[in-house]
């Protein structure tokens, strides 16, 4: 982790406050970073952001009515109920003092004139994919990509979903070589953080080094 | 598709946005889902402005009551109005029965007061008439 960049400014001053100054962020020497969750509806960036925050996350799901059968398409998803509407938010810091902010964005194309207001400030993206229907990540992939946010792609496995091997699945989503691509379930702690910290090396090395 | 109850035309819902449309000022009204699709809307919005509204009014629902909570630590709070004010005017919604809200939109100099206290009379009228049930798990779902 040699190319972490300079801590946030509300780091600086060391100095402890004077009675009864309101200090409004604590001095701490970690690293900032917003990172947006996002893919098709129904691939699992609610769960993902479940599993990984350390602190009670921040949702706005909202039951799925009957208006919604023929727009959302549950096949596959036979336990789903809720759907974003608008963002998720969960954090997790991870070792070297690397403290990961999560936004989630819906996944419906109705929602999508929200995509650039959540995903403003971001250093990268994570997109999210079912190798059932893989083509519906690419919409967001052009998003992220006109963005010109650097990302990384999760596979979410799904019980019954047809496995495939990395270099199928990137032959598939026509990735570049430099874009990571990890397999996970995202209802798996260990498995989720692995894609996270497949991203946060991806963004770090696409950074301007310090001095 | 699935077997699924008739669903009220958005011109059968005309009864419900007509009283609201008659208010000095006010310009647009729609009804939307909780989950961000379209029940029903006013004359002055064609289709896809009214989709979109219907899509940005669930967005704004649940932000204003995730808003809440993060203040509050209240998990689910009761939202009575959420109104955004611009230059342009004033969004307002209300929510209307289960998995329902009543948006409207009207000019900057208007009697905000006298709007919302009868978007909440028209509310308790569309609780009583409807409702966007939630969807069951369906046949698609199953693998």
């Amino acid at each position: 982790m040699d190319s972490v960049p300079s801590p946030e400014p509300a780091t600086a001053p060391a100095a402890e406050p004077r009675p009864g100054q309101v200090r409004y962020l604590p001095a701490t020497g970690q690293t900032l970073m917003k990172l947006i969750i996002t893919g098709p509806f129904g691939v699992g960036k609610t769960t993902l952001i479940r599993t990984l925050s350390e602190i009670p996350t921040l949702h706005t799901e909202e039951v799925m009515t009957r208006s919604s059968v023929g727009h959302d398409d549950l096949k596959g998803l036979p336990e789903k109920a809720t759907t974003t509407v608008a963002v998720d938010f969960g954090r997790l810091t991870v070792p070297g003092d690397l403290v990961l902010y999560l936004f989630g964005t819906p996944g419906q194309e109705r929602f999508f004139p929200l995509w650039q207001d959540i995903a403003r400030g971001a250093l990268g993206a994570l997109v999210m994919a079912d190798t059932r229907r893989l083509a519906d990540s690419f919409p967001v992939m052009d998003m992220v990509e006109e963005e010109g946010l650097p990302y990384a792609v999760a596979v979410n496995r799904f019980p019954g979903a047809p496995a495939h091997s990395d270099d199928t699945l990137r032959k598939h989503l026509d990735l570049a070589p430099q874009t990571p691509l990890v397999q996970c379930d995202a209802r798996n702690r260990r498995d989720s953080i692995g894609t996270l910290i497949a991203l946060a090396e991806h963004v770090l090395t696409r950074l301007p080094e310090d001095d | 598709m699935t077997t699924r109850r008739p669903q009220p035309q958005a011109q059968d819902l005309a009864w419900v946005l007509e009283p609201l449309l008659e208010l000095p000022g006010v310009q647009h009204a729609v009804i939307a889902t909780g989950d961000g699709l379209l029940e029903g809307s006013s004359p002055g919005l064609d289709r896809a402005a009214a989709e979109r509204v219907a899509a940005m009014t669930a967005t704004l629902h649940a932000s204003a009551r995730a808003f809440t909570t993060a203040f509050t630590d209240d998990e689910s709070p009761r939202l009575q109005q959420t109104v955004v004010e611009s230059e342009q005017g004033f969004a307002i919604v209300v929510p209307a029965g289960q998995n329902t809200s009543l948006a409207v939109f009207a000019a900057p100099d208007t009697q905000l007061g006298n709007i919302a206290y009868q978007m909440q009379v028209q509310v308790a009228a569309l609780a009583r008439a409807m409702s966007a049930p939630a969807r069951e798990p369906d046949a698609a779902g199953r693998p």
